[in-house]
């Protein structure tokens, strides 16, 4: 058996890599937005009054976290074009993305509103705040600081997912190591720099959360 | 040559239903012990002991599974150690496991209240026993439901052995998808058989975490 | 640099701690794979799992197609079982070269930067390969795939050619099979899509209706068997295999069975693509 192990051509082409990975960080900067918006409005449903509402939000993240995202992209991709809508590989992905990660944060979401009990908004009232400090001391900054871990988990979940975007030809880094891989065949060597990139960004944006959780929620409340 | 999607692809899906059943079993007893081995570490009073599990921990939760099936299913044969393909999807699939579960259990480790551990150091206990009969088996019953939510993760994480050409479940759908031209059809019944899997185990799971939750407040 | 954290900058040595070590692995040594073959009783075969008619998938399972039929011939004749390993495009090579196959019988295309990376044996079968859209576009050389949308199976042929030859602005759609490709253009996702003259003609029976017919011949395509580099006994011996089974005329009966006709005349060589080795 012969292996021997060449990087150059990593580097010849490292430009290209460094396009997917911007490609990369974009689609999932954009989903994770995209997927807040999505989750916020799933969890009005879901906790709505209109029976509908709630069986519509249920089954769709019932339907999205259990089933595999590969087969969530084929539809969006091939499927959907038969119902007359019709993406670009990149939007598909991104669609699905949002949708995905927007299934889970509702979920995650449902468990911090839970966590704050009624005893907050008396307690709240009985300190003589106002509503809207209520809303905003009381309950929205306490539901975020229990829930911003489990929500920034699954948005770097939602970047690492973005790798299986490359099955519908979307252009990020993914589909950028398996085009170098398909005409220069130094499978490893190309797959253990793309990894290490992956590995870069995902430290890039968890740093990012952690500082952003130090501003927003550390104590004592400003 | 081409057929229409019937009978015997419904046969040929469950045989591909059976693979992903098989490397997510596999892959789940293997990240158990592993895992086991890993949050001990990372709970370990000893800094040699945690950092590394730490590290080895931050990789694969930084880096995207198909990449790891990637690099260590290439990488075995490039080390020299020639094992069936069969083999080096398990193993990559076990490891990618292990580091979840590890940092899981870790957790929930960690949730079980000091003052256990306290007392149980207090009765003299030595480490292992303290771990043995007071943390660890606490720290399982917290464990549950999110342990059950890996478990479906890992069952639709199994797809992506398609796509370094393992025949399961999602791969026996393309080749059907390839011999019959009816993605849709073929699909539709892929994604009713995952859901048929993880949605028990989700709801099952999500039942415990509620319970769970009621009994602690 | 400074501004990320201490366990970033851990993280990055480690990383490239690992690629400096990586590369100072020796390289490891060729051995005969036909003494491997015969000690194991099995010779281990990567074929394509989903590409009609090469090799692709029964209803029961089981790989067929013009790839086993002459795989079947060959372990009859090493008196071994075969053992399959369905690849895809993208992982044949590096299944190959990482030890995980003892060969590919795997609808291979013999061109000159594989021939740098594999060693050929003589061809055993040809394909056509094409740009194929539906009727009303108006297509025949590669500059009016200007703004096209191009959907095609990542890393084959055809995608090379394609990327190659067609003006900048063209958007090529890769995909990792071809039926991703050919549902492409059929869902209308993609203009047009690369495919080989034999799965077109499956797509006439699978979906009648379709309007699409060749527009671009990208080439004549000449399909060997590729093994490791440095493996002449084994490469001579396939060789050898081949020419008998031409021969006897077994290759023309599974050209009839698989492809209505019979095989055209082979070359004796190609340019730059070497059928044998003298290592």
């Amino acid at each position: 058996m012969t292996y021997e192990f060449d990087f150059s051509v990593v580097w010849d082409n490292i430009g290209l890599l460094l396009d997917g990975a911007l490609m990369t960080l974009q689609l999932s900067a954009l989903s994770m937005v995209a997927a807040t918006i999505i989750a916020v409005v799933t969890l009005q449903a879901r906790t709505s009054r209109i029976a509908p509402a709630r069986w519509i939000a249920i089954g769709y993240i019932e339907v999205i976290r259990n089933t595999p995202f590969l087969l969530q992209l084929y539809f969006f991709f091939f499927g959907l074009p038969s119902l007359g809508i019709r993406m670009s590989p990149n939007t598909a992905a991104l669609v699905a993305l949002a949708l995905n990660g927007g299934a889970y944060a509702a979920e995650i979401m449902r468990g911090g509103v839970a966590s704050i009990g009624k005893g907050q908004w008396e307690a709240g009232f009985a300190l003589g705040l106002k509503p809207l400090q209520i809303f905003r001391y009381v309950i929205f900054t306490p539901a975020m600081r229990a829930i911003y871990p489990a929500l920034t988990s699954q948005f770097i979940l939602l970047l690492l997912t973005s790798s299986i975007a490359s099955a519908i030809s979307a252009s990020e880094l993914t589909a950028v190591a398996q085009r170098l891989d398909s005409v220069t065949f130094r499978s490893f060597e190309i797959y253990f720099i793309a990894t290490a990139m992956y590995l870069i960004m995902s430290s890039i944006f968890t740093r990012l959360f952690n500082l952003l959780d130090r501003i927003l929620f550390s104590y004592p409340i400003r | 040559m081409v057929r229409i999607f019937g009978l015997d692809d419904f046969i040929l899906l469950l045989v591909g239903l059976q693979w992903t059943v098989l490397i997510a079993a596999v892959a789940f007893v293997g990240g158990a012990v592993g895992g086991l081995a890993i949050a001990l570490c990372r709970v370990s009073p000893k800094r040699l002991l945690r950092l590394p599990a730490k590290y080895l921990i931050e990789i694969f939760q930084g880096t995207p599974l198909l990449m790891q099936l990637f690099l260590v299913y290439f990488g075995i044969g490039i080390l020299g150690i020639n094992v069936n393909p069969w083999v080096a999807i398990s193993v990559a699939y076990t490891c990618h496991a292990s580091a979840f579960l590890g940092e899981i259990w870790r957790g929930c480790i960690q949730a079980v209240p000091t003052g256990q551990s306290e007392a149980a150091f207090a009765l003299s206990l030595s480490y292992r026993h303290r771990m043995r009969y007071i943390v660890l088996p606490q720290a399982l019953r917290i464990s549950l439901p999110a342990t059950i939510g890996f478990l479906v993760q890992l069952i639709k994480g199994t797809s992506l052995a398609s796509i370094v050409g393992f025949t399961e479940l999602m791969r026996s759908g393309q080749y059907i998808t390839n011999a019959t031209y009816q993605p849709m059809i073929v699909y539709g019944v892929v994604g009713l058989m995952y859901f048929a899997l993880c949605w028990p185990l989700s709801f099952w799971s999500t039942r415990m975490e509620h319970r769970m939750a009621a009994a602690s407040r | 640099m400074h501004k990320l954290g201490k366990a970033t900058r851990r993280t990055m040595l480690g990383v490239i701690t690992a690629v400096v070590t990586a590369g100072m692995i020796p390289t490891m040594a060729s051995a005969g794979t036909l003494d491997d073959i015969k000690e194991r009783g099995t010779i281990r075969v990567g074929v394509l799992g989903g590409e009609p008619p090469w090799g692709f998938t029964d209803a029961k399972g089981q790989p067929v197609g013009v790839d086993i039929d002459v795989t079947e011939l060959l372990a009859k004749d090493l008196g071994v079982k075969p053992e399959y390993e369905r690849v895809i495009v993208t992982s044949r090579i590096p299944t190959l070269l990482t030890g995980k196959v003892d060969l590919l019988v795997a609808s291979m295309g013999m061109f000159p930067d594989r021939a740098k990376v594999v060693q050929f044996t003589r061809p055993y079968v040809a394909n056509v390969n094409l740009v194929v859209a539906s009727k009303d576009k108006d297509i025949s050389d590669y500059k009016d795939l200007a703004g096209m949308r191009v959907a095609v199976n990542r890393g084959n042929v055809i995608d090379i050619a394609v990327t190659e030859n067609a003006p900048s602005d063209t958007q090529i759609l890769r995909f990792d099979d071809d039926a991703s490709a050919v549902q492409a253009v059929l869902s209308g996702q993609a203009d047009a899509v690369g495919l080989a003259i034999f799965p077109l003609k499956m797509l006439d029976e699978s979906n009648p209706g379709h309007d699409l017919e060749s527009k671009i011949v990208v080439n004549n395509q000449w399909t060997g068997i590729a093994t490791r580099k440095g493996d002449k006994e084994f490469n001579e011996y396939l060789n050898d295999f081949l020419d008998r089974i031409e021969e006897s005329g077994e290759l023309n009966e599974i050209s009839l069975r698989w492809l209505g006709s019979e095989h055209p005349e082979f070359p004796s060589s190609l340019p730059e693509i070497p059928f044998t080795t003298d290592q």
